[in-house]
């Protein structure tokens, strides 16, 4: 049985989830413009969530050594600010933080290659489970549509945040998660390869995540300082970290023999 | 195991939904064309097959299923694979 087939089905079911962030486009300019600060603050639980709960703890149980998966997340957060320093330098030398102007600001750049970069692992670790077996490619599937829609939907926040119109941000966002399929593609036609590969891409994705949370993200959310911004960012940013850990476990219940 | 046919069908109903999403969000007229193109040979080249190959086995199904030779010619095809 080709393994190809299943393979490719389940990218474009993880594709397809970026897409669930089209319900934005609904909403009213307003309605949509005030919840932009508590989609920024799921974005910050959802990527801090998947970096420590579940990227350096995966990238451990494949490396087995901890300083070094905390070495490569190092370098992963060292290469996102080179990389942001880059995108400063090159659009414009007086960026400014505030969405004012029609630029976009580099904080959307970083989550596209944030992002992109996290299809592509997700993409290995698709076709890596296929090939072991069918069952377990199903339920890594299925794990990671499970953490696929709120961090999509945080995303879209903070494309929105950085400047898109919400035609844009759900657009270059799924543009994005289509990078699932080079990955599997890859690991298909490079399985060694694309398994060694990832004791490296797991904490450069996790290393990137954390970057943009906290240099990026963090910082628009002290922007709005009123009570009701603390308590509702606050709740929601921590259902973003309490999601992911959700996601954990229900990876545990479906992958234990 | 699910067979070749039941993952095809999966892979083109995902194509039509993402470009059935993904269109009306197009700004270029260009982009939007050939991407409207895209959509009628996936869906053209689903209907082909299930005119050309699902609907007859259905109907076959449903006219001999009570027929001994069918269903014993079913049984050993089921065998074979």
């Amino acid at each position: 049985m080709n393994i190809a087939l299943p393979t490719i089905a389940a990218c474009l079911a993880v594709s397809l989830c970026s897409l669930s962030s089209a319900f934005a486009l609904g909403l009213s300019p307003d309605t949509l413009k005030r919840s932009v600060p508590f989609l920024v603050a799921l974005a910050v639980g959802v990527l801090l969530g998947d970096a420590f709960i579940h990227l350096i703890p995966d990238a451990v149980t494949r490396h087995g050594s901890v300083s070094d998966v905390c070495l490569t997340v190092l370098v992963g957060v060292f290469g996102f600010f080179v990389l942001e320093k880059l995108v400063r330098w090159r659009h414009d030398h007086k960026v400014d933080t505030q969405p004012n102007s029609s630029a976009i600001l580099p904080l959307a750049k970083m989550n596209l290659i944030g992002d992109a970069i996290h299809n592509f692992v997700d993409g290995i670790l698709i076709a890596g489970s296929f090939l072991s077996d069918p069952v377990v490619g199903l339920t890594t599937t299925l794990a990671i549509i499970a953490h696929e829609v709120p961090q999509e939907l945080g995303d879209v926040g903070a494309l929105l945040r950085g400047g898109y119109r919400p035609r844009q941000a759900v657009l270059y966002n799924f543009y994005c998660s289509l990078s699932v399929l080079p990955g599997a593609l890859f690991t298909l036609l490079l399985s060694q390869v694309a398994e060694s590969s990832l004791t490296v891409l797991l904490p450069i994705a996790a290393g990137g995540f954390i970057y943009i949370a906290a240099s990026d993200l963090i910082p628009v959310l002290h922007e709005r300082s009123s009570f009701h911004h603390l308590g509702g960012q606050s709740a929601v940013f921590a259902l973003g970290i309490g999601f992911m850990q959700a996601v954990v476990l229900f990876e545990q219940t479906l992958l234990r023999p | 195991m699910v067979n070749v046919d039941t993952y095809l069908h999966l892979i083109g109903a995902e194509v039509l939904i993402i470009l059935g999403i993904v269109i009306p969000l197009l700004y270029d007229q260009t982009h939007k064309r050939v991407l409207c193109i895209v959509l009628a040979i996936v869906l053209g080249l689903m209907l082909a097959h299930f005119v050309s190959h699902a609907l007859p086995k259905r109907l076959a199904n449903f006219i001999y299923s009570s027929h001994h030779a069918y269903r014993a010619l079913q049984t050993q095809r089921m065998e074979r694979t």
